[in-house]
């Protein structure tokens, strides 16, 4: 038996694909009903819950700088993360602990450009002489 | 150039090779954390067995990815679990889980990464290798012929180990399982021969007591304890004979024959089933996962005899595994026995009627052993196993039966003093050349007229009179057997008697 969250696995992939989303839940509605499987709409909508949480957190770019950057400094950080123009959210925010540069989050990936990664990195160096 | 002028020039090439550039790493959150488990979403490129490091407030915690699944991977965290929280930052190390190896483990005790915990220095970590290393394949084995000498008498004489092989040593609590073992790795001493001990889910005191005990009898210098004790997470449980066994291949790399003692995976069968649930793999069988004999096949494949054109050296493997109420045939004990080159199985009855070690001979025996065995050994103690089994039946019916014939109370009488004669105290291992003018002399008859309740001390006064009047015979026991040999020994022991007689006078 297929499982409430593979189902909402896959509403939320084909929910993407269509154009009319109204249509596609009523068609999903009465699958359900014809299966007599209404019992498991709490657990499906707490599931796509979860996995949209998750989209939407592995899509949203999270910037640090140690200081206040100017625009010039997001957009070329921007780039490096290979965000470019693309619609996504983007939180820019101040991180004194930092002391300088910058750390960037974006789908799944760390990107440290920041002067304490570098100090840390030079302690490790320093501490194999 | 000073001393304080190298350091700023080293300093300063350090600083000019640095490296400069944005560190890129792939990351992942854990979702889910409990009992030492954590589930993580995130890091698409992550291997099995992968190290990962999850950052929390307090330190990074080391743990390992098992479970690769669709959304998630499972971890294990291996201490400091109560630190992870939902949403902790996992980092990858691109390293597969493996621990560092030298010869400076030797006379430490560390955890199960190998981490010192005596309080001595640290270990440098100049290599590391892999925890789950694959088994030497066939061609680059060999078959097992050099012995292993325990110091026990029964085992030496009836159930030999020969180096490369798996020998079982299996029995309820308190049979004296642990004490085999000790005994074992106490007679490796000047035998060029490195031992480890690795202690699973036991009480940190007893760990403690096995060295003091070790440092005692100066066996420490050729051991290292890996102690994974029963207050640590399952998943230090589950990685320490695997981390212990990979300093063993480290050492058979070096071309030495290494001792590894499993003591024990009955308990190391129930950590990785604790784990495996918590991971919610499939219960099968007494609810351990489906994959509980490759966990240990896996591990004592790795004991081998590994021919010269291969590296040479070799992994002689001592599994201990804990029966309930003498069940040999519960799921585990099976498995392993099934693995393994023979088993020593020890027996609560025979414990308690003072029988130490508490060798039952009729279900002991060692597969591949006899070729390992010298030939003066072979020659005196060939029979004696089968002699003492028929001698345990016998004895059972001897109890239902008033009148016996001559002959079979000739064999009960002869089976008593064998018994005797095998009796052995704990931490008092023989050598083998003593072990075999001892059994001879008991095989031959010498002892039949000597009380039961004396055989031990007349063995004693024996090897003591040989040791001094005919130290030449042992010698010449370790180098073979013949005729002449024999009849070495048989005038030695004539003599002993004459002695003795003279001295009742």
């Amino acid at each position: 038996m297929i499982s409430s969250k593979q189902i909402a696995k896959e509403l939320f992939k084909e929910s993407k694909k269509t154009n009319d989303l109204s249509l596609f839940v009523d068609n999903f509605m009465q699958y359900l009903k014809s299966k007599k499987l209404e019992y498991i709409i709490p657990s499906v909508l707490k599931h796509l819950e979860i996995i949209e949480k998750r989209e939407k957190d592995l899509l949203t770019a999270k910037i640090s700088f140690g200081k206040e950057p100017t625009d010039e400094t997001v957009k070329m950080v921007k780039n490096h993360i290979k965000l470019g123009e693309k619609d996504t959210d983007v939180v820019v925010d101040v991180e004194k602990d930092l002391i300088g540069g910058f750390v960037a989050e974006y789908n799944g990936v760390i990107y440290d450009g920041s002067l304490k990664g570098y100090i840390r990195g030079l302690e490790k160096a320093l501490l194999q002489i | 150039m000073s001393n304080a002028d190298i350091l700023i020039k080293k300093i300063k090439e350090k600083i000019n090779s640095s490296d400069f550039s944005i560190e890129e790493q792939e990351v992942g959150r854990v979702v889910e954390v409990g009992d030492g488990i954590a589930r993580v979403s995130g890091l698409p490129q992550c291997s099995a067995m992968e190290m990962l490091v999850i950052e929390t407030e307090q330190k990074s915690v080391f743990a390992v990815a098992l479970n690769l699944e669709e959304d998630t991977i499972g971890v294990v965290i291996f201490d400091g679990a109560h630190l992870v929280k939902e949403g902790s930052l996992v980092k990858k190390t691109n390293e597969i889980l493996s621990v560092p190896v030298g010869d400076e483990f030797l006379g430490r005790v560390t955890d199960a990464l190998l981490r010192p915990i005596d309080g001595g220095s640290k270990i440098d970590e100049k290599e590391k290798y892999i925890v789950e290393r694959v088994a030497p394949g066939v061609m680059k084995r060999e078959p097992v012929t050099v012995p292993l000498q325990t110091g026990i008498m029964a085992i030496d004489g009836m159930i030999p180990i020969g180096r490369g092989q798996r020998e079982l040593i299996i029995g309820d609590r308190q049979t004296g399982k642990t004490a085999v073992a000790i005994d074992t790795i106490l007679n490796q001493k000047g035998q060029n021969i490195v031992c480890i001990y690795i202690a699973i889910g036991q009480k940190r005191s007893k760990v403690s007591r096995i060295v003091e005990k070790l440092k005692k009898e100066g066996a420490m210098e050729y051991t290292v304890v890996v102690s994974a004790s029963s207050s640590e997470s399952a998943a230090m449980s589950y990685v320490a004979p695997y981390s212990a066994t990979a300093l063993a291949e480290y050492y058979m790399d070096q071309k030495k024959d290494v001792l590894v003692v499993y003591d024990d995976l009955s308990k190391h069968a129930v950590a990785y089933r604790e784990m495996s649930l918590l991971l919610r793999r499939p219960p099968g069988r007494e609810a351990y996962p489906g994959d509980v004999f490759y966990l240990h096949s896996r591990l004592l494949e790795r004991a081998c005899r590994r021919n010269e054109e291969s590296g040479g050296g070799s992994i002689t493997a001592l599994p201990v595994i804990e029966t309930q109420a003498g069940d040999v045939s519960a799921y585990i004990p099976t498995n392993v026995i099934s693995i393994t080159d023979g088993q020593i199985f020890l027996e609560s009855n025979l414990f308690f009627k003072g029988i130490r070690p508490a060798i039952n001979v009729g279900l002991s025996v060692s597969r591949v052993g006899g070729s390992a065995q010298i030939k003066a050994m072979k020659k005196v103690a060939g029979k004696m196993k089968l002699d003492l089994a028929q001698f345990r039946e016998l004895e059972a019916f001897a109890q239902f039966s008033s009148d016996l014939d001559a002959s079979t109370k000739k064999q009960l009488d002869r089976g008593s003093r064998i018994t005797e004669l095998l009796k052995q105290s704990q931490y008092s291992p023989i050598p083998v050349s003593k072990q075999i003018i001892s059994i001879y002399a008991v095989n031959a008859g010498h002892f039949d007229d000597v009380a039961i309740e004396n055989i031990r001390k007349t063995n004693d006064n024996l090897i003591s009179y040989m040791e001094k009047s005919q130290s030449h015979v042992f010698d010449a026991v370790l180098n073979g057997w013949d005729e002449k040999i024999e009849s070495e020994v048989k005038t030695a022991l004539e003599g002993f008697k004459k002695q003795k007689t003279e001295e009742e006078k």
